[in-house]
């Protein structure tokens, strides 16, 4: 069977992790479990794609704690929470945190899978828009000091006279790098160079 | 326009005030006191939504109202409370011109939409439309039989009586009235130009008279009629007719209010101030008005006197201004910078007064002699040490080492002694002796007893400067020094010092108390009294506001007057006696203040008398200052407390009569005022919550109370004010509150089933527990033999035992839920699990069988744990079985496994291998292991990192010791030494028996049970128990 993805247990009781790990590999996921939060931070690959399925209360680090950590090193995957009893303040702090659900133990078999599929489909989703943006970064970093003073001045709506007098180059030499910057940014519009330079959070010349 | 409010309003103001007039208490002890006053001044930047103020009344509850263009303002002497348009809505206008009140606590207020609102608790009860154009009121009169007189600005009167409007016209060549005012018959008049009408109650014309100019105002005067405003002057009712007074006022003053005062003084306000008079012949003596700021020029649009005395004026722009007279007589400076040093009474009611280096001055009648009295020796730059009068009316200086006498009998003048008291240094404190002598210190500390014929009877050398001298009536001379008190008495000194339990610090006044104690007043130290070998002190911690005290003095109505840089205390002497007997623990004195016109006190030798007519007189840095104890307390009049608010987690509910509490409310705010308006920031409150407080709660100066977590029941709230002279109020505000039952149930659903079964048995022994004490000390009462009693009393013991376990389990509920539920859930996921493997080709024989062995394991798991805690609740009868503690100890671990991890805290084990076993019952123990582990876990929540317990065993000299330790805060002091008693906890939902318990079951174990504060912070509870007899391996 064609794996759905991964996932993280990190869950301290033996007996649970076992019995989670054997029930989520027979819904076809790819499962890593640990039993502490520190032991998932020492294999966790950021690269690799997959969601975590994490327990609220943990020795040592707690989940919430767990969520911080990750969030402080800017490698949150997506994370499924289960509790014990669940407590609507924590359940609200992790919710606005960006967790994707809140389960209570005994968790319902339909919705601990359908709540990690959701997770793995929102990892999916944000690492393409990360690669998509690390591509776009890539094609940017190619552009030379004055592609990149012309590539402001096509995005802030200026005419190419207009940016020929700004940059104190001739009308005809905008043309240049204008095509070029079109190129190297493989954008087949103008519009299409404004969506990047959002997405790249630059601003648009004399703003 | 402007002009025409400023008189009509005055005038109302007046009327307001007339029947709250009292006698004042030194209009009766025949002596007139200086007139100074001290004015505070309340502008819109202290709350007042205008400045100017068109009337005063005072309301029976002891409010003080302002009627303002912004709206109607209560004040209690601190804050403002604006009624206007906002909250009332059926108020027709914001533009309130005149006030009267309706004798039961509410008042009329006219406004100038031409409306008369009747407004009682904070609502308008009625609102009444004066008939006819231009019926805008301007002033206000209430008769005896309730009817309204309203003076309106078209220039009539209209009569409101028995719902019906009657309007009155002047007749005759005056066209309009301005101004009504009540008689003291019964009767209202009014002024028409230069005419006064008297009406009868029912609205007819009795009578006309014509007074000599024309009418400013009308104020109620005597049986004849009122007093009556002229343009040029005063005027009042005679036989003859309308008079004017012969008073000499500023040209052009223009009264435009009058305010009788006390003792036939009155108050005139016009445009250049209020001005105090005394009319009939007596001349015009403009009051002595000081202020913390410069007093701005006040135009007086209205004025009232409380019933305590102080005057209100209601100004032209300025806000609203309080005249507070001065308690205390204040003589001030004589010269710039001339502290008193010394004083001593004349013998006739005045006093004479050193001023250190700036010569000795005599106050024989109330004022100071103009001249100074000090002696030709004098007249050089020499400075006075001490002061005393002697038996005989000789009056004794020391000055610059050397003694003066002033003996009438023999001279006029100061004569020099030949005494060689002081061989170096100066003179110090001087005391009279028994039969006529004379105790004279100097500050080398030689002192020397003169005989009235001036032989010397004794001398004493002391080993330091004297600071304070007084003779007991057994002739034992009391001598203060820094630090020490000396008692020399037949020839022998003895010293007394803080560890004799007197206070540190000077003792610069000594008083002895006709008990036989001595009371000492020091100098940083508090108040010291010294009795039959011991003594005591009373410090800022019992209540005293200052603990640098200058001199103590008694009055003859046994009260103790102490002087402090931070005021004049007043304390009874009881009250004070009891403090140091420990039978309570603080006490509340009086505080004559700044306020009451008390400076900061300077010492001096001595630094207080009490002269002749029983009056004390103080040295200050600004001059002499005098009190009479008999006019005390000086403010009499008892303050009215009113409840204001009432919240029950944050939502107003109504605060009077009774009042239902919704369930489960957790914070309860009540709030109170009182009526005092001398000096509010002074008042002081106590309030009492029948079913809650035992006794009086004493909250300061604080106007809010809150309850937290109330158990369902009625309570009763009383709440009292004490005015700033230690009146109390003659009746507390009372209100019933009935908190609802909570519907525990509906908590319940939050726990998982487990939790709830143990909830129910916790509450069913938390009565269960209570009952078992009853019932233990009727057992006890009435079991006979001593064998039978103490069967029944560890029989009572095991029972309170097994609910102290119940209770610890349903403390741990949470902990056990989780326990049980972690199981469960394997067994769930298992059972899921097992589900897909079912439903797969080919069958998954051997995972199948995995997950089935799983599933049975944990469900043996989780019935482990309801097993443990059976076996924990069981109620049995005490075992006795060699038992090893570490195996107990190992077996407690798991029940509270959870509150350990959720703390984050580290145990460390050291157990001693082969431990001897104990003769215990291993439940009991386990019970008190639970407990000392869930109490160090608590002691750690929320402390930083490290958290740890560490748990030891070990053997020691025939028996066993198991240590219970954290590294939290320790112990607080206060609950140290209470630890192990029942009912005394730290936590906010334990019961407090938990370690009573423990260390009843340890003592029924023959063992101990301690606590012990740790040198690295933290707590250690130790276990001691005898190793079982054939134990010992």
């Amino acid at each position: 069977m064609n794996p759905k993805g991964r996932v993280y247990l990190v869950e301290d009781d033996d007996a649970l992790r076992k019995a989670t790990t054997r029930l989520l590999a027979s819904h076809g996921f790819e499962v890593r479990a640990f039993a502490t939060g520190e032991e998932f931070l020492d294999k966790y690959d950021v690269a690799h794609s997959g969601c975590l399925l994490l327990d609220l209360r943990l020795p040592g680090q707690s989940g919430l704690e767990l969520q911080q950590t990750l969030e402080l090193r800017g490698a949150t995957p997506p994370i499924v929470f289960l509790t014990g009893h669940a407590d609507v303040p924590t359940s609200v702090f992790a919710m606005k945190r960006g967790a994707i659900d809140f389960l209570e133990k005994p968790v319902r078999e339909e919705e601990l899978v359908a709540a990690l599929e959701r997770a793995l489909e929102r990892d999916t989703s944000t690492r393409k828009e990360q690669q998509q943006l690390a591509r776009v970064q890539a094609r940017y970093s190619s552009l030379t000091a004055r592609e990149r003073e012309v590539f402001a001045e096509i995005i802030a709506g200026r005419l190419n006279k207009q940016a020929a007098l700004t940059l104190g180059i001739a009308e005809r030499t905008v043309k240049l790098h204008r095509s070029r910057v079109l190129e190297k940014m493989e954008a087949d519009s103008v519009a299409d160079l404004v969506r990047m330079a959002e997405a790249l959070e630059l601003r648009p010349a004399g703003s | 326009m402007h002009s025409r409010w400023n008189w009509r309003h005055s005038a109302l103001a007046l009327l307001a005030s007339s029947g709250l007039l009292a006698p004042h208490a030194r209009a009766q002890s025949g002596e007139l006191w200086p007139e100074s006053y001290h004015a505070e001044i309340w502008t819109i930047a202290r709350g007042l939504p205008q400045g100017s103020i068109n009337d005063l009344v005072q309301t029976e509850d002891g409010a003080l109202w302002a009627a303002t263009f912004g709206g109607l303002v209560r004040f209690d002497g601190l804050e403002f409370r604006v009624y206007d348009l906002d909250n009332v809505p059926e108020m027709p206008s914001n533009r309130v011109t005149a006030l009267i009140s309706d004798a039961q606590g509410g008042l009329w207020a006219g406004l100038q939409s031409g409306h008369l609102m009747h407004f009682r608790d904070g609502k308008a009860l009625e609102v009444l439309t004066v008939p006819g154009p231009d019926a805008q009121p301007l002033s206000i009169v209430r008769d005896a039989q309730g009817a309204l007189w309203v003076e309106c600005l078209g220039g009539s009167v209209q009569r409101y009586a028995q719902g019906a409007w009657s309007k009155l016209l002047p007749s005759g060549t005056a066209g309009s009235y301005e101004g009504v005012c009540l008689n003291l018959d019964g009767s209202v008049c009014a002024a028409a130009g230069q005419e006064l009408v008297v009406f009868e109650p029912d609205g007819s014309e009795r009578e006309r008279m014509r007074a000599p100019a024309r009418i400013l105002s009308l104020t109620t005067g005597d049986q004849h009629g009122p007093w009556i405003g002229l343009v040029d002057g005063l005027a009042y009712v005679s036989d003859a007719g309308i008079e004017r007074d012969p008073l000499t006022l500023p040209r052009n003053l223009g009264i435009q209010c009058i305010l009788p005062a006390n003792g036939g003084d009155l108050w005139l306000g016009s445009q250049m101030g209020p001005i105090h008079v005394s009319p009939r012949g007596m001349p015009a003596r403009p009051a002595q008005v000081e202020s913390g700021e410069p007093m701005p020029r006040l135009g007086v649009r209205a004025m009232l006197r409380d019933r305590e005395g102080n005057i209100w004026v209601g100004s032209d722009g300025t806000g609203l201004v309080r005249l507070r007279p001065h308690r205390l007589l204040a003589f001030g400076e004589r010269q710039e910078r001339s502290g008193v040093n010394a004083i001593a009474e004349d013998g006739e009611g005045g006093a004479w007064i050193g001023l250190g280096c700036y010569g000795l001055y005599h106050i024989p009648d109330g004022h100071w002699r103009p001249t100074p009295a000090s002696p030709p020796a004098l007249s050089g730059r020499v400075c006075i040490e001490s002061l005393l009068r002697d038996s005989e009316g000789r009056i004794w200086l020391g000055v610059a080492g050397k003694l003066m006498r002033l003996d009438l009998h023999v001279s006029s003048e100061f004569q020099p002694l030949p005494f060689e008291i002081a061989a170096q240094g100066g003179l110090g404190p001087m005391a009279n002796g028994r039969a006529g002598g004379v105790w004279i210190s100097s500050s080398s500390g030689h002192i020397v007893h003169l005989a009235p014929d001036d032989r010397v009877l004794e001398q004493f050398d002391l080993p330091g400067s004297v600071t304070s001298l007084s003779t007991a009536p057994d002739g034992t001379l009391w001598a203060g020094g820094d630090g020490v008190l000396w008692e020399l008495r037949a020839g022998a000194i003895e010293s007394h010092g803080p560890g004799s339990g007197l206070p540190r610090g000077v003792l610069r006044d000594v008083l002895c108390d006709e008990d036989g104690g001595v009371w000492v007043a020091s100098y940083g130290g508090g108040l010291g009294y010294w009795k039959d070998g011991r003594g005591a002190t009373i410090s800022r911690a019992e209540g005293l506001v200052d603990d640098s005290l200058t001199a103590i003095r008694a009055d003859e109505r046994n009260r103790l007057w102490i002087l402090s840089n931070q005021g004049l205390m007043v304390a009874q002497r009881e009250e004070l006696l009891d403090l140091t007997r420990g039978r309570i623990r603080s006490f509340l004195p009086v505080v004559l203040g700044p306020e009451a016109g008390m400076p900061e006190s300077e010492y001096g030798a001595p630094a207080a008398v009490r002269d002749a007519l029983g009056r004390l007189w103080f040295g200050t840095i600004t001059g002499p200052v005098r009190v009479d104890p008999a006019e005390f307390p000086f403010n009499k009049t008892p303050p009215k407390v009113q409840l204001e608010s009432l919240q029950a987690d944050e939502v107003e509910l109504p605060h009077s009569g009774r009042v239902e509490i919704p369930p489960l409310t957790r914070r309860l705010v009540l709030g109170y005022t009182a009526f005092a308006l001398t000096a509010p920031e002074r008042t002081r409150f106590r309030y009492r919550l029948d079913g809650f407080d035992e006794g009086w709660v004493y909250p300061g100066a604080q106007r809010w109370v809150a309850f937290t977590t109330l158990a369902p029941g009625d309570y009763e709230f009383h709440v009292a004010a004490r005015n700033e002279d230690g009146v109390w109020s003659a009746q507390p505000a009372r209100l019933t509150l009935v908190v609802l039952p909570a519907w525990w149930q509906r908590l319940s659903v939050r726990f998982a089933a487990l939790a709830a079964v143990l909830g129910a048995l916790l509450l069913a022994h938390r009565r269960r527990v209570q009952v078992i004490r009853g019932r233990a000390q009727v057992l006890l009462e009435a079991t006979q033999g001593r064998a039978r009693a103490e069967e029944r009393e560890s029989r009572l013991r095991e029972e309170l035992a097994h609910a102290g376990r119940v209770a610890t389990a349903g403390e741990l509920a949470s902990s056990l839920a989780h326990e049980v539920n972690q199981p469960l859930a394997a067994i769930v996921t298992n059972a899921q699990a097992g589900r897909r493997y079912l439903a797969r080709e080919p069958l998954m024989r051997e995972e199948l069988d995995e997950v089935l062995g799983d599933i049975a394991q944990q469900g043996q798991r989780a019935s482990e744990v309801i097993r443990r805690l059976r076996e924990f609740l069981r109620k049995h009868e005490m075992q006795r079985l060699p038992v090893n503690l570490n195996a107990v100890l190992r077996d407690t671990l798991p029940l509270v496994r959870r509150e350990i991890e959720d703390q984050g805290v580290r145990t460390r084990l050291e157990l001693e291998e082969g431990l001897p076993a104990v003769l215990a019952d291993p439940v009991q123990i386990q019970q008190v292991l639970v407990n000392l582990v869930k109490n160090a876990c608590e002691a750690l929540s929320g402390r930083p990192d490290p958290r740890e317990i560490e748990i030891r065993s070990r053997r020691y000299d025939g028996r066993v010791q198991m240590d219970v330790s954290d590294n939290g805060p320790g112990l607080a002091p206060t609950v140290a030494d209470r630890l192990f008693q029942p009912y005394v906890t730290t936590k906010t939902n334990g019961m407090g028996l938990g370690l009573a318990i423990c260390r009843s079951i340890i003592e029924a174990h023959g063992g101990r049970l301690g606590a012990s504060t740790r040198p690295a912070g933290g707590i250690c509870f130790r276990i001691d128990l005898p190793v079982s007899p054939g134990g010992s391996r």
